[in-house]
């Protein structure tokens, strides 16, 4: 990694002349880029967009070029489109960002709002969406503008999707209903003990409770991360309560989750070595070896489930929805280094209004990709095609307004009504809109992060004993130096409530 | 200049003209970025670039040396990279040695190719044949050689004690391939008359090995070890992180330099931060093979690097 990041900062040397100053906000202002149409330019600027997920590149380039046609005409521009894989999508968009590279939008896939504008990666979008986004500027609500604002300044547009999360557990339906346990009483993960232990009765091979790669999944109880590192609020943020920045590794509900979890590894209801296990939760649950993990929760969530593991799966809800920052944590950036920021802000506001563009974004192409079901208003895959073989992936909560695209059958018509349901439901955090900035503290974090590893997977999966890691684990976290963190966390909280 | 030198060095000049290649090659890759270390003691800034972006004096070292971590992973690393140096040279020349006795053509190639292998397997599916051996519940280990022995299965993977031997046998194994080739391909071109006259004067095989073989080797076992102190401060990344699985109980032996800084900034995407770190690095192998270089002089002129 240092030496990746080190060969990116060479990089940037070789390309040094490259990198000129003349990518700012000024083109902003330039009028042919102000109203697409009426200048009549007469070459289309080139909006060129990178998205993460696999297609392939014939496919990737026939859906900009479907998009082109779409919108084209309309705003004076024509459409390129990239698309990186996971891994190296970090990786190759930096790269991107720093040798001036072609590029104007980009979701915030791996990037994080707040550090990329105090670097510099991307640009303030205020003046351009008075001007180009208008539509977007109007219908998204102002609480989640807060949530892609830095020092007072919006930077990113917040994507249309769920935009809370609950946390629950999914699990195997022909096991649970074979165990006849009534879920009704479940408030907590110590409340799923009973459930466990008829498992490991009935199927003796089987774990009742398995890790994803080595991870967890998520502790079921409510909190307010306040953007990561450390410090957070507890579940009284969403009931009012003060805005008291704790480490939650210090608190009382963590220690009480991982003294359950290290009892339930001492009885054998969880995976064995968890914590190196290199196979995912669901291929553990299609093989019958695995019954369930603890999972987050939002409308249509059973259905994402029983497609990865191929297996009917009921998915359990134990801490209802709440809503945070970082539940509006996927956006979209317009690059630094965009030619004409304007055009870029044209063609995102289409995005986030224009649901066949969005569509075609999101799906691909009708008969290629998809096959639209007229009769019950959702698509499906056509014939011998499936998530396995398909040319253009689909991975629509990334993109920015999944919402008014078509749903696909096998998440019901109604997933969208479901999820603005959901979203209404949830409980606000009294930090929503928050923006941590760790600038001040990133040494203290290094270190941090390097404690965090050592025992935070090992004590989730209930490998060590609490009673004694746990008091090593805060005190090298003291040492590393957490409260400088917490401190500087509540300085800036407290500051914001202020505002 | 003298006709004499100009003569000599047009005898020279086709090579001279070979080096050409890889002189334009290190200019441009090592040398020209060199300039760009200078992000190590910046703040950086994308719109602003290397030159422009705000300096940060030794900020971005601070992390390095902040915690008592700090003392674990440079003690990790230059124990650990110590030890695969000495076992590592002594066992590939061992090798070496052998495989210049095998006298059988068909097989002499077998073995340094099986040897060689490893060298060529991917860390990642290293780590994976390691999972195959020491996984708690499948393991080789555990499965067949502590079930024949009637011992308790081990979690390999929860109990560092084990893990300095692991690494080192895994490190050992991964690299012996290149070094011995390496190594045997010196021994290869030492003159045989050496050893016709060992020989006659009645030389063992031990005597031959002790009086010719290991003298003739000397220099380059001091240029090889000379550039392995001088990534002494490197650690395998893979082998540190892969291997162990990134497994926390195991942390403390398994933490190196890389690891650390890996860990630490993954999340951070801290250019400056990064950089100081490899800087840092460099800086003390390029120190060390200074010195290195030096007590290799005071010892045997003719042996040292420069």
């Amino acid at each position: 990694m240092v030496k990746k990041l080190l060969a990116l900062a060479l990089l940037i040397v070789l390309a040094g002349c490259a990198s000129p100053a003349s990518n700012g906000a000024e083109p902003v202002n330039s009028p042919s880029s102000q109203s697409g149409n009426a200048a009549a330019p007469a070459e289309k600027y080139t909006v060129s967009i990178v998205f993460p997920g696999d297609a392939t590149t014939d496919a990737t380039n026939r859906v900009a070029e479907k998009a082109t046609a779409l919108i084209g005409e309309k705003l004076g521009v024509s459409i390129s489109l990239i698309r990186i894989g996971y891994g190296s999508f970090q990786q190759e968009v930096n790269l991107m960002l720093s040798s001036g590279e072609k590029l104007d939008l980009m979701p915030n896939f791996t990037f994080n709002v707040s550090s990329a504008a105090n670097s510099g990666q991307i640009l303030p979008l205020a003046d351009l969406l008075a001007v180009n986004g208008k539509e977007m500027l109007e219908q998204i609500p102002e609480g989640d503008w807060e949530c892609a604002t830095v020092n007072g300044v919006i930077y990113a547009v917040p994507n249309n999707k769920e935009k809370a999360m609950g946390f629950g557990i999914a699990m195997v339906k022909s096991v649970l209903d074979s165990t006849g346990v009534d879920l009704s009483k479940v408030k907590s993960e110590s409340d799923l003990t009973e459930l466990f232990r008829k498992v490991k009765e009935l199927y003796p091979d089987m774990y009742p409770l398995v890790s994803d790669n080595g991870e967890m999944g998520y502790l079921l109880y409510a909190r307010d991360e306040l953007g990561g590192d450390y410090g957070m609020l507890l579940d009284q943020a969403f009931s009012g309560g003060e805005a008291k920045v704790v480490n939650w590794l210090e608190s009382e509900p963590y220690r009480k989750l991982i003294e359950q979890r290290y009892e339930w590894a001492q009885e054998g209801i969880i995976l064995p070595d968890a914590s190196t296990n290199t196979e995912n939760a669901y291929s553990l649950m299609a093989a019958g070896r695995g019954f369930s993990y603890f999972t987050n929760t939002k409308p249509g969530i059973e259905g994402e489930w029983e497609r990865k593991s191929g297996v009917p799966m009921t998915v359990y809800e134990v801490v209802p929805p709440f809503s945070t920052t970082s539940g509006v944590a996927n956006q979209w950036f317009i690059a630094h280094n965009s030619i004409q920021p304007a055009k870029a802000m044209q063609v995102l506001n289409e995005m986030y209004i224009n649901s066949e563009l969005e569509d075609t974004f999101v799906n691909g192409l009708e008969g290629e990709h998809f096959i639209y079901d007229k009769a019950n208003g959702v698509i499906d895959y056509p014939e011998g095609v499936d998530a396995s073989n398909t040319t253009y992936s689909s991975v629509a909560w990334a993109w920015l307004n999944e919402l008014i695209t078509t749903p696909w059958a096998s998440d019901g018509k109604d997933i969208w009504t479901e999820t603005v349901a959901f979203n209404k439901s949830a409980r606000n955090s009294l930090a929503k809109g928050f923006m941590w900035d760790n600038f001040n503290v990133l040494n203290e974090i290094a270190a941090c992060n390097n404690v965090k590893a050592k025992y935070q997977m090992a004590l989730e999966c209930g490998m060590l004993d609490p009673d004694e890691a746990l008091p090593k684990y805060l005190q090298e976290l003291k040492d590393a130096g957490v409260d400088a963190i917490i401190a500087e966390k509540q300085k800036q909280l407290d500051a914001w409530l202020a505002e | 200049m003298s006709s004499r030198a100009f003569k000599r060095a047009k005898s020279f000049l086709p090579l001279y003209l070979m080096l050409v290649p890889g002189i334009i090659y290190l200019a441009i890759n090592n040398y020209l970025p060199m300039g760009g270390a200078i992000v190590a003691f910046k703040s950086y800034n994308f719109q602003k670039g290397i030159w422009g972006s705000d300096f940060a004096g030794l900020k971005n070292f601070e992390f390095l040396f902040k915690t008592k971590e700090a003392w674990i992973i440079t003690r990790n690393t230059i124990l650990y990279n110590s030890l695969f140096i000495v076992v590592g040279t002594i066992l590939a020349i061992a090798v070496a040695i052998l495989l210049n006795e095998i006298r059988w053509v068909a097989g002499k190639r077998f073995y340094q190719t099986v040897i060689l292998v490893p060298f060529l397997i991917s860390i990642v599916v290293v780590s994976y044949l390691v999972y195959a051996f020491l996984s708690t519940e499948y393991g080789f280990l555990n499965t067949s050689l502590l079930k024949a022995l009637n011992q308790k299965r081990i979690s390999w993977y929860s109990q560092p004690k084990w893990w300095p031997w692991i690494l080192l046998i895994v490190n050992v194994w991964k690299n012996l391939g290149y070094n011995c080739i390496i190594y045997y391909a010196t021994i290869v071109g030492i003159d045989r008359s050496y050893y016709e006259a060992a020989v006659i004067d009645g030389a063992s095989r031990w005597g031959q090995t002790r009086w010719i073989t290991l003298p003739s080797l000397r220099s380059t076992i001091t240029i090889l070890t000379l550039m392995a102190v001088g990534r002494i401060f490197y650690s395998d990344f893979g082998l540190f992180f892969q291997v162990p699985l990134n497994s926390g109980p195991l942390i403390d032996v398994t933490n190196t330099i890389d690891t650390y800084v890996y860990r630490g900034l993954i999340e951070l995407n801290n250019i400056g931060m990064s950089s100081a770190a490899g800087l840092y690095q460099s800086f003390v192998g390029f120190a060390l093979v200074l010195a290195t270089n030096f007590i290799a002089k005071k010892m045997d002129k003719d042996s040292a690097l420069f």
